[in-house]
């Protein structure tokens, strides 16, 4: 229900007012909810199951940076946000987490456009090399 | 008869009317279709989800009573009323960079190599993938490692080539190439999509706790 007055002022006061207007700048929407975990880069998930939301606007998120990209996002927040799972990867139990023995990547946004950016290479050593032509000495 | 629709507009007289304009209850009390809940009760059918089986020709009403419904233009105005309530109810649409919409765990997105848990590359340079893909958008070469054991040197994916058909993953016998829930991977450049080994490596490290996500979601069904 974003079309409510009320409801505006009702999660104004809930969130107060620099909230307010961090969330008008984004979603454009006074939205009311439980902080349900923080990611590794600092962004905030919410959700609020209640009747005051329609299907599918029941979670949301509140970008760390003003410039948000979703590539932003850890990814199992992103699976989170997106519905694939119910349980908040701040929930998870020891043996739903993907552990490994070597130290995982923090979170990478997507660096396009910047110094950032992927840059392809070739992986092998090339199979062809350049022709390099030598002249035999004239005999006569 | 006519009349008969005129309570169907101004229906649910148990609230006062004035009332706080755009407050739940004033909207529920104006409105004859149904605003549904974020999460309705599990299992129950939402009340007005079956329609009711169509009358023939030779049941309902009589015949003056459509000719006068076709001539008052009532079902026109019913329909112009659903419309003018939908003004005052919320969107109902989403927005996209905060809220997303529901991903399969059979989503076929951006691609990664996964590893084992100790960090050794699943991908054991069969080449399936590359002689199944329709796009040829695979390119893969093998060397013997110094352990002696058979790993791929290059494994390129071309994304602009590839059409997501998930043949790849589908055909790999050690599940190393898989196709992560991800689509927010756009490029200013061509270039920046034609990922080399290394790439795919870093994405299987990034997506892992995702894709087992829908492998878990999924395993039951395979």
């Amino acid at each position: 229900m974003s079309s409510s007055l009320i409801r505006v002022i009702r999660n104004l006061r809930r969130v107060g007012i620099k909230d307010y207007f961090r969330q008008m700048n984004s979603i454009g929407d006074t939205k009311y909810g439980r902080l349900v975990g923080v990611d590794r880069y600092g962004n905030k998930f919410f959700e609020n199951t209640g009747e005051d939301e329609i299907h599918l606007r029941t979670r949301w998120v509140q970008y760390k940076d003003w410039y948000y990209d979703v590539s932003q996002m850890e990814p199992a927040w992103h699976g989170w946000l997106g519905y694939l799972v119910d349980t908040p990867p701040s929930e998870l139990k020891p043996e739903q987490k993907t552990v490994r023995k070597y130290p995982t990547p923090d979170v990478i946004p997507n660096g396009t456009g910047t110094r950032n950016a992927y840059v392809p290479y070739s992986t092998v050593k090339p199979k062809v090399s350049m022709w390099s032509p030598t002249v035999s000495e004239r005999t006569a | 008869m006519v009349l008969s629709t005129v309570p169907l507009l101004f229906r649910s007289t148990r609230t006062p009317l004035l009332r706080t304009a755009f407050s739940p209850t004033a909207v529920r009390a104006f409105s004859v279709s149904v605003v549904a809940a974020a999460e309705p009760a599990p299992g129950a059918y939402p009340k007005g989800f079956r329609l009711p089986r169509p009358e023939a020709w030779d049941e309902g009403d009589s015949a003056l009573d459509r000719a006068g419904r076709l001539y008052l233009m009532t079902e026109l105005f019913r329909g112009m009323y659903v419309v003018l309530e939908q003004y005052f109810r919320a969107p109902y649409t989403i927005y996209y960079p905060f809220e997303k919409g529901p991903i399969s765990p059979r989503f076929r997105g951006e691609h990664a190599l996964r590893r084992y848990p100790s960090g050794e590359e699943r991908c054991i340079a069969c080449k399936l993938c590359e002689a199944i893909c329709p796009a040829l958008a695979i390119t893969i070469d093998a060397e013997e490692r110094i352990d002696g054991s058979r790993r791929t040197t290059k494994y390129d994916i071309d994304m602009t080539k590839c059409i997501y058909c998930g043949l790849c993953q589908e055909s790999c016998p050690v599940d190393a190439i898989v196709e992560t829930p991800n689509v927010e991977y756009s490029t200013e450049t061509r270039e920046e999509l034609l990922y080399n080994k290394e790439k795919l490596l870093a994405n299987g490290d990034k997506w892992e706790q995702e894709i087992q996500f829908g492998l878990d979601a999924d395993s039951q069904y395979r």
